[in-house]
Order: structure tokens, then sequence, then C-alpha cells
């Protein structure tokens, strides 16, 4: 009943006008980020925050939310229509959606693709409407070795799962750890890598080393290629699917809202993983399975229902524990930062209207993307033909005035410049990034956690055996680690393990 | 130098910088760890990576990766082309001022990026500067600097 009675509260509070029309817009800017190959997400969010600053948080979270989800929709129009994801998520969608195209289906699996997606989304809102309030509620009882444990598993996790190899990732995440350092500790009050610059004493901001190393980075990779792009005219001839289109698509939406969810809530590529499974679950159990890749339905109808699923629950451990599993999600506990919120345990007993308000807004998002997504897709293709040698200039100057408007600082642009590299740098060298930005929001919190608990046992690490959540997390967290090792050292692998690293 | 070894040295490069200034810190006690253990503990794990990166053995990537990334140094130019204008903006944002740096900015850009003709670039410059300055500055009242249009 509390549930009931919260969700209404919540409808309350999303059904005002002003939210109502800020989900509309984080909808179909989201919506347009994901139709737009080159801006993902994660730029799309990072680029509307400084549209936020006006705006109370309950309103600034319902309408980037309404960003991350609605690019989910989005990613998979490029896919279907002309092989070319538009989000990192919908890579998969390209083999089956765009042989659907050819054969003149490609309205059907945009169909059912949007509609795979309204029904992951809703599974994943429920999920979150039940699971967030009891998990935030387990972790007011942590302490700080179980925090830490948490979070130690939590980087274990994140690179053991991520898209590259282990000890691939692991050097990302030290070094989001070290940069996370800089600036006065809060324990001792000691400055820490600062050099006597007064712009690092409050350490190096999340915006400028997310919207450079995610954004601006993106954009550079994207420029290496031609910036002069052909959009081929796409006809929609039939927008709904057949009888036997709609009966085999049944099963792997339904299969993709479970898959979807479980794998949102690990940390990591979890929307993009959850889409890789789901196809690979729909292969497994076809009846001709060497049919996928000529344009079977149940290859759109999964991985797309498996991605928006996955996306919803992401935000479990980020409402519930304070934990971004995800670059996204990173981008919007910046977000929230900026505003004074602290997601985390505390976060639904004490701003309920934050929690109910925006899982309420879920819902009406949901049903604007449908809206968006099916009749008015057409328009949505028409915006390919926006030249990307405009677009990008304009999207750097938004990166740009994004990060200035935060302090008024021009140093913090230089930072956003050197992550915009550094970033830049590591994707050429092929290592994931977001572990970066990951470790410098939770990095703080480990630390602390680690020497509050020692200062509590007086130097004893028996504190971390004594609690048996914390010994249980460390324990997996080395069995993962030695796993990991004895991987990397086999001499050789097996056959599941090869297909998966070429996949 | 195939990329295993590139991305070693930058761990590395960051290990030994995180090291050099961590020693000086205080590391505390067990019973009240200081501020530099943690940043100690991190960049030695940095060295760490960066050295097991770099003797990694390279044969097998060898010949692959010097393609791969003669290849990937052939598309540095536009990029940083598009860094230099950025910075070149970051420098000059707080002399000339929103209004004058960011149409100069985009002019740059459309003109010696994008390729376009020298009118179509002034015409997209001025007409997203102007644009984008109603939109923040007015609209959103984000303080972007005034440069030298302040005595005006």
């Amino acid at each position: 009943m509390d549930v009931l009675q919260n969700l209404y509260s919540g409808f309350q509070t999303a059904l005002t006008l002003q939210n109502i029309y800020l989900c509309f817009i984080g909808c179909l800017w989201g919506t347009m980020v994901g139709v737009l190959p080159g801006i993902g997400p994660v730029a799309g969010i990072t680029l509307l925050i400084p549209a936020t600053f006006g705006i109370n948080a309950t309103s600034a979270l319902i309408m980037l939310a309404g960003i991350y989800y609605g690019a989910m929709y989005g990613g998979s129009t490029t896919s279907i229509l002309m092989n070319v994801p538009g989000e990192s998520a919908s890579v998969i969608t390209c083999i089956d959606g765009y042989q659907m195209t050819r054969k003149g289906r490609g309205g059907a699996a945009l169909f059912i693709s949007a509609w795979g997606s309204w029904v992951g989304g809703t599974f994943s809102i429920i999920g979150i409407m039940l699971l967030a309030p009891f998990l935030a509620d387990v972790a007011t009882k942590l302490g700080a070795p179980e925090m830490f444990a948490i979070l130690l598993l939590c980087f274990v996790l994140l690179a053991s799962l991520g898209s590259g190899s282990f000890f691939d990732t692991m050097p990302i995440i030290l070094i989001g750890l070290l940069v996370c350092m800089v600036g006065i500790d809060s324990l001792s009050g000691i400055p820490r890598f600062t050099h006597g610059i007064t712009d690092l004493y409050d350490g190096i901001g999340f915006l400028p080393v997310g919207m450079g190393a995610l954004g601006i980075a993106e954009i550079l990779r994207s420029t290496e290629e031609s910036l002069v792009r052909t959009v081929n005219k796409v006809k929609l001839r039939e927008l709904l699917p057949t009888r036997e289109e709609l009966r085999a698509s049944w099963g792997p939406i339904i299969r993709g809202s479970g898959l979807g969810f479980i794998v949102g809530l690990l940390p990591g590529s979890a929307h993009i993983l959850s889409s890789f499974l789901s196809y690979a679950l729909e292969k497994k159990l076809a009846k001709n399975p060497e049919e996928f890749g000529t344009g079977r339905i149940e290859g759109v109808a999964g991985p797309e229902t498996a991605n928006n699923a996955a996306s919803g629950s992401a935000l479990i451990p980020l409402l519930a524990l304070g934990i971004p599993t995800g670059n996204a999600p990173a981008v919007m506990m910046i977000a929230l930062l900026i505003h004074g919120v602290r997601p985390g345990p505390l976060l639904i007993s004490e701003s309920p209207e934050i929690f109910w308000g925006l899982v309420a807004s879920m819902y009406i998002g949901n049903l604007v993307l449908i809206v968006l997504n099916l009749p008015l897709v057409g328009l949505f293709v028409k915006l390919l033909r926006v030249p990307f040698r405009i677009l990008f200039p304009v999207i750097i100057l938004i990166c740009l005035v994004g990060t200035f408007s935060i302090k008024g600082s021009i140093f913090e642009l230089g930072i956003l410049l050197f992550f915009g590299v550094l970033g830049y740098v590591f994707r050429k060298l092929k290592y994931d990034v977001p572990p970066l930005i990951l470790a410098l929001i939770v990095g703080r919190t480990m630390e602390l956690s680690f020497r509050q608990s020692l200062m509590r046992s007086g130097g004893s690490f028996s504190i971390f055996w004594e609690s048996p959540l914390a010994m249980a997390l460390i324990f997996i967290s080395i069995f993962l680690l030695l796993w990991n090792i004895y991987r990397a050292l086999r001499p050789k692998k097996a056959s599941w393990e090869k297909a998966l690293e070429e996949g | 130098m195939g990329r295993q070894r590139i991305a070693g040295l930058i761990f590395l490069t960051i290990g030994i910088y995180g090291l050099v200034f961590s020693i000086p810190l205080p590391w505390g006690t067990w019973e009240e760890p200081g501020p530099g253990v943690f940043p100690l503990a991190i960049s030695s794990l940095l060295c760490l990576a960066g050295i097991a990166k770099i003797l990694q053995k390279q044969e097998k990537e060898a010949q692959a990766e010097k393609t791969v990334m003669r290849e990937a140094l052939g598309g540095f130019i536009t990029p940083l082309k598009i860094l230099g204008v950025t910075l070149a903006f970051i420098l000059l944002l707080d002399r000339l001022g929103y209004l004058l740096a960011t149409p100069l900015f985009l002019f740059v850009m459309f003109q010696w990026v994008s390729r376009y003709r020298i009118w179509a670039s002034l015409g997209l410059a001025l007409a997203i500067g102007v644009g984008s300055w109603y939109f923040f500055d007015r609209i959103l009242a984000v303080q972007l600097p005034p440069g030298i249009l302040r005595f005006f």
C-alpha cells in the first residue's frame, strides 16, 4: 500500500505542467541524440545540464532521465533504417533490423522495437519502484567497512564485465581514483596534488572530466571520419507488423525484459551487454538459428527490449546506493550533485518527492516515447540530414559553456580540454573511458570508508572480516581478481571466451 | 610501438607522478591512516600496471598493431586542428569576451575544419555565436565573460 501511496504522490509531482513539459523535452532531446550517430546519451545529458540550473532537482532529474531512456528508444531508428547504430546498445539491432528494412519491413521492425522498448522500460520502472526503496533501506544499515567492500566489488565487477579486458580496465579505474584524490583531504585538511593552485583545492570537478573524457573525446573520434555524411532516403512502407511478426516477438520481449533488468543491475556497459546477451539467447532458442542475420524480428525485439530494461534498472544502484554503475547514470549523478542532492540510501527517505516524482515521470515518459517513436519517426530521420560539420563545433561550444557555467572559471575549461585529450588518446588505444568517471565519483567515498574503518577498529584489519556482508563481498572481489589473473596467464582460452572477445 | 606499450607508458608516467607527490604526504598510522596512504597505494598499483603493460609479450600483436597505429595516426589531423582552435578559444575567451570569441571560434572551425565557403562560414558563425549568447546569457542567465565589450 505504501508503494501505491508513494506512487500517487509521485504522480502529483510529475503531473505538474512544468514537469510534464520537461519530461517531454527530455524524451524529445533523448530521441534526437539517440537518432544522431556520434552523440550518445552521455553527451545528450551533459549538454542539457546547464539548462537545468534554473529549475529544482526533481524537475532536473525528470528531464535528464527522459534523455537517458529516450536515447535508448531513438538509438534503434538508425540501426534499423540505415545500418548505423545511433547508440552503442543498438549495434546488435543493425544485424536483423537493417535486413528487415531491405526486405521492406523496416516499419514493422521500428514498431516492434518501440513496443519492446516500452515493455522493457515499464518492466524496469516497476522494478525500480519495488526494489530501490528496499535496497536503500538495507543500505542505511551499512557501515564504513561494508561500504568499502561494496565499492571494491563494484570496481572489480566493472573491470571484469566491462567492454575491455580486466587488466585494461583496472588501470583506468586507478587513474580515476588518483584524479579524485586531488584537492583538500576532508579528514586532515591537507591539500593533495594541488601544487598551490587554488582552483584545485575543491578537487577536480566531475562535470569537466565527464564532458571532456566522454563528450569532447567522442566528438574528436567522430571527426576522424569524413565530416560529410550521406543519408539515404527511407520509405516506411508498413509500420504495422503482421500477426506472425507480433506472435514471434512476444517471447523475446518478455525474456528481454527479465534479462535486461538483471544485467542492468551489474556495473559496466550493462545496456550494451544486455542487448548482446539477449540476441545470443534468442538465437540459441530459435528453431532455425541460421535465419538470424537475414531479418528475423526476434533479433530486433529481444535486444531492443533488453537494453531499455537494463537502462532502467541501472538507475537502482544510483538512486538506492549512490553508486552509478554506468556512464549515463554517472553523468546524472553529477547533475544531481550540482543541484545539491546526493543520491544514496537517504535519498528515498529524505527526498521522496525526487525519487517518486522520477518513477512517476518515467511512466509518463515511456508513453511520450511511444508517440514520438512511432508516428513521428519520419521527422527524426530528417534530423540526420543536419550536416555533422555544422553539428560538431556547436556540440563543442555547448560543452565549453556548460563547464564554464558551473564555476565561471577558465581553469575548468583547461581541465575539460585536458581530459578530452586523455579520453581521446585512451579511445585510440582501445581503452574504455567511463570507468575513470565512475572511479572519480565514488573514489573519495571509498577512501573515506577505508580510513574510517581502520580508525574505528584502532588499526585492525579484522573489522573487514567481522561484518559477514563485508567479508563476503571482499571474498568475492578476491575470487574475481584471482580468476582474472588465472584467465590472463592461462595459455589457452575456452572457445566461448574467444568468441566473446572477438564479438 | 604497439598500443599496449603506449598505454603502459601513460600509466607509468601518471603512476610516477602520483608516487612523487604522495610520498611527501603524511602517511599517518594504522590507527589513523593519513592522506598519503591511498594515493601512494593507487600510484604504486598504477606503476605496476604500466610496467606490466610495457613488458607484456608484444610479438603477437606487433605487426597487426603497427598497421593499426599507422592508420590511427593518419586520422589525427582533424582532431588536432579542433584541439588547437578550442585551446585558442579558451585562452581568448576571458580577454575578448564570449560575444566576440565565439563567432571567431566558430568561423575558424567552419572555415578551416569543416571547409565551408567563407560567406557560409561567416553567416553560420555569426548566427550560432550570437544566438548561443542570447540563449545562454539572456534566457538561461549564465554569467558569460564580457571581455573587452564590458567598456561599451
